[in-house]
């Protein structure tokens, strides 16, 4: 039999008859045991019972022919359009049948400043032959929650970070480069880097993966800091820009 | 069994038609036909005004809603690509306006004390009998109270379920949340209202 915690969700809907034959046999199977939920139906049915009684107040016909001229004045130009309290992006309101955004708190807050989910931006690696000095990591999703302790992952990722340079930089002095391109800048060799590009790399991936907002200067280094999400630095990757110089 | 599977199926049909002429009278309305929209004004004004009333709580503000919903969709028909029905998109415009418009209210009330705004309970009274009216108004207000009391999100759940005809499947499409989402939110709205309401509905 299915607990109280299972079958709460559904007991409003049950109440309404909104439930599939099987969801409403499980809780109905469930109220014969359980008093707490057959009074919570009861309520429900009571307060619905409450509100379909009363109705909102009629409107004169004569006012809406009021609205209804209005409206057609504004068809046919013969009103000056009005001026709108409300706003909106009519086609950011028509649901689709094949993704159903969901509205946010922050969304119902300027219901009308929404616009279409940007496309997700796929980082790839810089080609062998590029040797970028600054490496920019796009935040590529906005952070969904900030929890108290956001802070915290911000500063252990920067000093995983730091890091991982450091370990990064110590061969390059013990195995300096051999020769370096003119006018390319100075780059540290990445020869203790753990892994060297050999093509495009896409991170973008699952839902739960971003990349956080950094923005850092590494000579000859990509570095790239992913987190699982706002609160939690996942990994920090550095990458030698040159290749397998 | 039969006769309620036959009256299912014969609302089904009576929907397909509506839905039906609503997409006739879109047509006509993207080319600029003002008897279509009189029509679709028509059509489903009732129906924009009670979810308007339910969540805005005054009848002349909800009728504000209902002008401003219809002048959105007329502005807006070029972009309305039938992917759902006119029905779901017009109750989602309403709600949107709706959700909007009490800001703007409570915005233009803050700035200048006017709080003056009449329930549309009070002026329902005019055809009723004075104790009708007065409980009417009382019940009314009451209900008013409690709705501005829950939550916007849970607010709106509920009002467009109680909206005749309209299934939690319609909720879920108008809100743009999950059937489970809908569920939650309409069972916390009503266990809300029925703290908010113990006096008045025992």
């Amino acid at each position: 039999m299915a607990t109280c915690d299972e079958v709460k969700p559904m007991l409003g809907a049950f109440a309404d008859k909104q439930l599939s034959p099987l969801e409403a046999d499980a809780v109905a199977i469930h109220l014969e045991q359980c008093g707490r939920c057959r009074q919570a139906v009861r309520e429900q049915q009571r307060v619905q019972h409450v509100l379909n009684s009363f109705q909102p107040p009629p409107v004169a016909e004569a006012q809406w022919d009021q609205i209804g001229k209005r409206l057609r004045a504004e068809l046919e130009g013969k009103a000056a359009p009005a001026k709108l309290k409300t706003r909106t992006r009519i086609e950011s309101l028509e649901p689709t049948p094949m993704s159903v955004p969901s509205l946010r708190s922050d969304e119902l807050a300027t219901p009308f400043q929404r616009s279409p989910e940007p496309p997700r931006p796929v980082i790839r690696m810089p080609s062998t032959s590029a040797r970028p000095t600054t490496v920019t990591v796009l935040k590529i999703r906005p952070q969904q929650r900030r929890g108290r302790f956001a802070w915290v992952a911000h500063v252990v990722g920067a000093a995983a970070a730091m890091i991982i340079i450091t370990l990064g930089m110590v061969p390059a002095y013990l195995y300096p480069e051999p020769a370096a391109i003119p006018g390319a800048p100075a780059t540290a060799v990445a020869k203790a880097a753990p892994m060297a590009p050999t093509g495009p790399i896409a991170l973008a991936g699952p839902e739960d993966v971003c990349i956080m907002d950094v923005e850092m200067t590494v000579p000859g280094y990509n570095l790239i800091v992913s987190g699982g999400d706002a609160d939690d630095v996942a990994a920090v990757l550095v990458v030698p820009s040159k290749g397998n110089g | 069994m039969v006769g309620g599977r036959r009256q299912g199926d014969a609302a089904d049909e009576a929907a397909e038609r509506e839905a039906r002429r609503d997409v006739e009278l879109v047509e006509r309305l993207k080319k600029g036909d003002s008897k279509a929209l009189d029509e679709l004004y028509r059509r489903h004004r009732e129906a924009a005004y009670g979810i308007a009333y339910r969540l805005v709580g005054s009848r002349e503000d909800a009728l504000d809603v209902v002008q401003e919903a219809f002048t959105h969709v007329m502005r807006g028909i070029q972009a309305f690509r039938g992917q759902s029905s006119f029905r779901t998109w017009l109750y989602r415009i309403v709600t949107h306006a709706a959700l909007d418009y009490r800001r703007w209210r409570a915005l233009r009330v803050a700035d200048s004390l006017d709080g003056d705004a009449s329930t549309g309970s009070a002026v329902a009274a005019v055809d009723r009998s004075p104790q009708e009216a007065a409980a009417d108004r009382d019940l009314g207000a009451a209900i008013d109270k409690a709705l501005s009391n829950i939550s916007e999100k849970n607010r709106a759940a509920l009002v467009l379920y109680a909206i005749e005809g309209m299934s939690y499947k319609e909720v879920a499409d108008v809100l743009g949340i999950s059937i489970g989402t809908v569920m939650s939110r309409i069972f916390n709205a009503r266990q809300r209202l029925r703290e908010l309401l113990a006096t008045e509905i025992g």
